[in-house]
């Protein structure tokens, strides 16, 4: 086959090789990831997907469907499918065929396409929520901005939304160039510039999207210079109790807000005030004999200039179809991942706004603004009556009883051991377990049950070092603020989750003082199903580039210790 | 039949014959030349061309035009030719003769003693494309050209991974003798080439019946080129063989292919067999107008648009040419391999090295190495097929390899090998838990349960849901079982960790063939030495390729080869019978008497000459004719095919029968 020399194997499926060798790979790349997807970067080769959202979404940055086409057929090293330039010129065709305009107060869908807006002509979905003026234009009923657009997206056109937005309820808000703990505080330039990408010097072509950072990256910081830039009021949303603390804390921190500013609107706080953080759980609670969402008011209880929704991934069902009705607003979705197990991406594009940065996490690490993670799986052994007991188990039954494997306690330890003086987390998926281990270890134990004020108090102590090891349960899959974790030891996990060891991780991202590095151990019971579960929960994390060290035979007993266990 | 398969019939005196003759002079079945230049060149054609007389390419170009690769009768060849051409029969006779001397044209005989004369399919090629028109120019606008072809993995790789899914599956052939459905749908699977694609060609027609028509297409391939070996007894493979083709040169090995593709498909039809001839004379990689190919290869007599478009599709499905269009519009193709030998550039160690990713995943790209790519089907699934091929390997690959004599440490090795540098870490890690694990458990016959070790057996024993199925231990390690509760033994072994083998041992399966290792210096980037085996030698008296499962309309050779041209006076049979004076000199006849020459001048197909008005000219009879009590004499000027005369007895007067030259005269 005839070869060219490039680092880009585009393959029929829309899906995009990038040999990493290849001198010029990282030119491809920085252009490439522009408006393909990175799927996964295990080792020298790296996959992208290219789909109609990230065409688009490439698009609505300002890049046009000749730089795409030339990106790809410069970099391929073999003939580009002339299927894949065909479908890419289709899509790109058809952003920016339909707008929404504001003209004369009202909001009005515009298509210039005359076979195009024949076809919108025909749709149900716009006679019925629009008014015919003339041809290629209609004047939408009120309320019906996100509907438009979440609908002609589905069907294949995406809808540049130039309505632009209301202003909002001013609010002064400053970027403190000192942050009120005394320490000397500025973006970072990838903040910076992810904040500049959201907010485009406040065109009508900004103002809304999603910003796809790892974790560690301060998703928040920027969602508080995006506020600050805006100085508005705000509505943030986000996934727990926790995180709204987390918000409220940085806030205060890190602008000129004052608490009489910021309210909480989540667990058994009402508060709306110029700066309102609340929960996901909160505004889709129910109303257990009307069935209705009654937070959902919260959307209307003052004139926000910015709704911010963070963990964008987990965006429930009911706020989006909220989020449907505020299309005015401008909206902000911060996120490590923008999968959803529901395949609603495409809702986030049309209904947020297009994704708008995507940064991968080896090049955070690559740049220093996260901490460098080594991974460990430490495969430990299941002897005596224990591996009896296994063996003799039924199938579920086993999971446990692997994941328990009592070796894992000392093992808990001889890991400790290798990192004196460095705080660590050791998380875990059994509470009897991590009951035990606490017990040992003489350390903290925090579950579900744990109060929320005795939770800060514990994270207050271990970030002050004076606790040098947190036992947690599940609750440190969520947004847990923890600066200074190093090490984190996870004897146990949820079958094959990655998505629960991609955030196990996460909470060791945050960058470090002096070497800027963390340990990941992973505890594996050897020669059960828990390694198969290892081996998938790796995954996503091998597919950002990440490797695991295994280390074998830990645990194991010589010929004496095997025969006191068997004995007793 | 090809120049090989027509060399290796002829006896001794007749090979060292050819030897003398331009076209056989440099073809390396006789100078023993390596495996490259297994192939008549376009040199050897010309230099050929050069000895031979006007009306000797003449006639070549007749054949080639009207018969193509097809064998014909002679009298049909003299009946066409003579009157397109103008010329007697016995003249072309003679040429014809001189071809079979020349080596160029051979004969068969029948069981019953017809004779039959055909190009070998390779030389008609060549000759093809001598005798043709000038090929057009490349398309000049080559920037901005769109590919419209999808990605097809050449030829060679869809038969590779057709083999390897028969070989993963130990070939198993039913109690009819056919290949078990399971494994041809795997084998199938791999070939990209579809029904529709081979319907337009005869060869197509005689698959049917056994197999799908792909497959049986696929099937022949590999039978013809040694690598498989069906029969009563079952199925084999050719080790030797395989290993010498996993070692070719890519360019050669697809070259050899396109031969394949040229004789089972083209062969049969004399359209299909120019447009295919014609089209090997393109450059490699470079664009052509179709446009323009389809005027170049009508001009050259082979047809209309759906042939050209027949012939290109089913490259196309080979994966050996890429459709496009230019920035205008135009249609344009090209090819994607070198579809001449002699065209080859110098063979190079194969560059492609692969990737290995985490979670099992191996990167391959499309130049890689065929003796990687061999072991690595073994010991991986197929992912996703392309210019990158991804595969996977698992516990389950790992064990499939192990159960087919592989160890982990040869794993290791391979991949080391096929990716340039040590294996990383989480790759070796991997290999070496599932090497271990792989074959801990074995069946050794139908009822012994068999473990490598005590540990495994105590394991295995430990399981309640192995132990319901334990009749005994017997000893440290072996159990006996039911052989009904094999398969639900592998099941409960493999969840328990114990990943027990594959195989049972007794079974006759044939195990997939090893990839051969080469040589250290082949590793350190020096040319491959390329080996040779009995069957490609310069002298092979008993080679016989196999049938394959594609039939040729009129196999030859299941005739027998005739070697030494016609005696050359029978070529005029009654010439004894003839006065002298008749052939001596120019004389003045009595009608009855002309008409007596003229008829012995028809039944010997020779010319006369005749004076007419003081002009003497050559005139070629055909029949003679008879109207209201008259007759007359129908034919042509020699030489002069469009000419058509009727004379009347009164319409020249001196007369002499012609023997053309090399005839031996009275």
């Amino acid at each position: 086959m005839l070869t060219q020399d490039g680092p880009l194997i585009v393959q029929s499926d829309l899906q995009v090789l990038l040999d990493t060798r290849h001198p010029r790979a990282e030119h491809s790349q920085s252009r490439l990831a522009r408006f393909a997807d990175l799927v996964k970067r295990p080792g020298d080769l790296h996959t992208y997907r290219i789909t109609s959202l990230s065409i688009w979404n490439a698009l609505a940055s300002g890049m046009t469907a000749g730089d795409i086409l030339e990106c790809l057929q410069s970099g391929s090293r073999y003939d580009v499918p002339g299927q894949v330039l065909d479908t890419l010129e289709l899509l790109a065709w058809r952003y920016g065929k339909i707008h929404l305009v504001r003209k004369d107060g009202d909001v009005q869908l515009v298509c210039g396409e005359q076979q195009l807006a024949a076809e919108l002509d025909a749709d149900a979905c716009v006679r019925e929520n629009a008014v015919r003026m003339e041809n290629g234009r209609w004047r939408l009923k009120p309320g019906k901005r996100g509907l438009m657009k979440q609908e002609l997206l589905r069907s294949g056109y995406p809808v540049v939304d130039l309505a632009g937005y209301d202003a909002g309820e001013a609010l002064q808000v400053e970027l403190l160039a000192e942050s009120r703990s005394g320490q000397p505080f500025q973006l970072r330039d990838y903040q910076a510039e992810a904040v500049e990408l959201f907010h485009r010097e406040g065109d009508v072509y900004g103002g809304s999207g999603v910003l796809v950072l790892p974790c560690g990256a301060g998703k928040t910081v920027i969602g508080i210079a995006a506020l600050a830039r805006l100085s508005c009021a705000a509505l943030i949303l986000t996934s727990s109790m926790t995180s709204v603390r987390q918000w409220r804390s940085e806030l205060l921190d890190k602008t000129s807000l004052t608490p009489e500013d910021i309210g909480e609107y989540a667990g058994r706080g009402r508060e709306v005030k110029p700066i309102t953080i609340a929960t996901y759980q909160m505004v889709t609670h129910r109303h257990a004999s009307t069935g209705e969402y009654s937070h959902m008011r919260l959307f209307d209880e003052r004139d926000w200039g910015l709704i911010i929704y963070d963990e964008v991934h987990t965006l429930p069902a009911p706020v989006f179809r909220r989020t449907a009705d505020i299309q005015a607003t401008r909206r902000l979705g911060l996120t490590a991942t923008l999968v959803r197990e529901d395949g609603r991406e495409e809702d986030v594009f049309s209904l947020i706004g297009p994704k708008r940065y995507d940064l991968p996490w080896k090049k955070l690490e690559e740049q220093g603004h996260i901490a460098a993670v080594t991974c460990n799986e430490v495969r430990v052994a299941l002897e005596g009556v224990n591996r009896d007991r296994y063996h003799a188990a039924a199938p579920r039954e086993r999971n446990r009883l692997a994941a328990e494997n009592p070796a894992k306690l000392a093992a808990v330890r001889e890991l400790l051991g290798r990192h004196p003086g460095r705080p660590a987390l050791v998380v875990g998926q059994y509470l009897k377990q991590l009951g035990e281990l606490a017990g040992m270890l003489n350390a903290p134990l925090l579950t579900g049950q744990t109060p929320q004020e005795e939770r800060m108090r514990l994270y207050d102590r271990f970030k002050q070092g004076e606790i040098p090891v947190l036992v947690v349960s599940k609750i440190a899959n969520f947004a847990v603020d923890l600066p200074d974790a190093a090490v984190a030891i996870q004897v146990s996990g949820s079958f094959g989750s990655r998505q629960e060891e991609a955030q196990r991780i996460g909470r060791l991202l945050r960058p470090k003082r002096g070497d800027n590095t963390a340990w990941f151990y992973t505890l594996v019971t050897a020669d059960t199903k828990e390694t198969e579960y290892a081996r998938k929960r790796q995954l996503f994390l091998a597919g950002q580039g990440y490797t695991y060290r295994v280390e074998e035979e830990f645990g194991r007993l010589d010929e004496h210790d095997r025969k006191d266990v068997a004995g007793s | 039949m090809n120049m090989r398969q027509v060399f290796s019939r002829l006896p001794e005196e007749a090979k060292a014959r050819l030897g003398g003759q331009p076209l056989w002079r440099s073809w390396s079945g006789l100078a023993g030349g390596g495996l490259r230049d297994g192939a008549i060149g376009s040199d050897h054609v010309k230099e050929s061309r050069k000895g031979l007389a006007a009306p000797v390419q003449d006639i070549l170009a007749f054949i080639v035009r009207c018969f193509g690769p097809r064998p014909f009768p002679e009298e049909k060849l003299i009946q066409q030719y003579a009157a397109a051409a103008g010329r007697s029969a016995c003249e072309s006779r003679m040429a014809c003769d001189e071809l079979r001397r020349a080596g160029i044209l051979f004969t068969v005989r029948k069981s019953w003693g017809d004779c039959l004369h055909f190009l070998p399919v390779d030389a008609y090629s060549a000759w093809n494309r001598e005798l043709a028109p000038a090929a057009p120019r490349p398309h000049s606008e080559s920037a901005g050209i769109r590919v419209d072809s999808p990605y097809r993995p050449r030829l060679s790789l869809q038969l590779l991974g057709m083999m390897a899914e028969l070989a993963k599956q130990g070939i198993p052939v039913t109690a009819k003798g056919i290949i078990a459905k399971k494994a041809v749908a795997a084998a199938s699977s791999r070939l990209l080439f579809t029904e529709e694609e081979l319907a337009l060609f005869r060869s197509a027609d005689s698959a049917a019946g056994r197999y799908a028509v792909s497959f049986t297409a696929g099937l022949d391939a590999a039978i013809r080129a040694g690598l498989l070996k069906l029969g009563e007894s079952g199925a084999s493979w050719g080790e030797p063989e395989l290993a010498e083709w996993l070692a070719l040169p890519d360019g050669l090995r697809e070259c050899r292919l396109l031969d394949w593709a040229e004789e089972r498909f083209a062969a049969y039809d004399e359209r299909f067999a120019s447009s295919a001839s014609l089209l090997r004379g393109l450059c490699a990689g470079s664009w052509y107008s179709r446009h323009e190919l389809e005027k170049w290869v009508q001009a050259a007599g082979a047809g209309g648009g759906d042939v050209l478009t027949g012939w290109l599709g089913l490259m196309e499905a080979f994966g050996w040419l890429q459709t496009g269009r230019s920035a205008e519009g135009l249609e344009v193709i090209r090819w994607m391999m070198y579809p001449l030998a002699e065209g080859l550039p110098d063979p190079e160690p194969a560059a492609g090295s692969v990737l290995l990713l985490t979670g099992g995943e191996l990167a391959v790209p499309h130049d890689t190495d065929y003796r990687s790519r061999w072991e690595i089907e073994l010991m991986a699934d197929l992912e996703r097929e392309g210019p990158m091929t991804i595969y996977r390997y698992s516990q389950a690959t790992i064990s499939r390899a192990a159960d087919n004599g592989r160890t982990s440490g040869q794993l290791i090795g391979l991949l080391t090998r096929a990716s340039g540098g040590p294996l990383p870490e989480h790759a070796a890690q991997l290999l070496g838990e599932w090497g271990r694990a792989a074959g801990r458990v074995r069946f050794a016959d139908v009822t012994i349960m068999s473990c490598s070790d005590e540990p495994a057996a105590d394991r295995a024993e430990a399981d309640p849901a192995v132990a319901r199925l334990l009749i005994r231990r017997l000893g440290k390690r072996d159990f006996l079982i039911e052989r009904s509760s094999i398969a639900l033994l592998r099941k409960h072994l493999s969840a328990a960790g114990l990943e027990p083998s594959r195989r049972v041992e007794g079974e006759s399966l044939c195990l997939y063939p090893l990839s051969p290792s080469w040589a250290e210096d082949a590793m350190q980037g020096t040319c491959l030495p390329l080996e040779e085996t009995a069957a490609e030698t310069a002298v092979f008296p008993n080679h016989r390729e196999p049938a394959g499962l594609l039939q040729h309309p009129c196999p030859l050779y299941l005739y027998t080869l005739e070697t030494v041209p016609a005696d050359t006076e029978k070529r005029l049979p009654g010439i004894a019978d003839i006065p002298a004076a008749w052939l001596q000199a120019m004389r003045d006849y009595h009608p009855s008497t002309r008409k007596e020459m003229l008829k012995h001048a028809i039944e010997l197909g020779v010319p006369v000459k005749l004076d007419r008005e003081g002009k003497v000219v050559d005139f070629i009879p055909r029949r003679l004719e008879e109207e209201g009590g008259n007759w007359f004499v129908a034919g042509q000027l020699s030489g002069q095919a469009e000419s058509s005369l009727r004379l009347s007895p009164d319409m020249w007067r001196g007369m002499q029968l012609m023997i053309p030259p090399g005839l031996p005269a009275k």
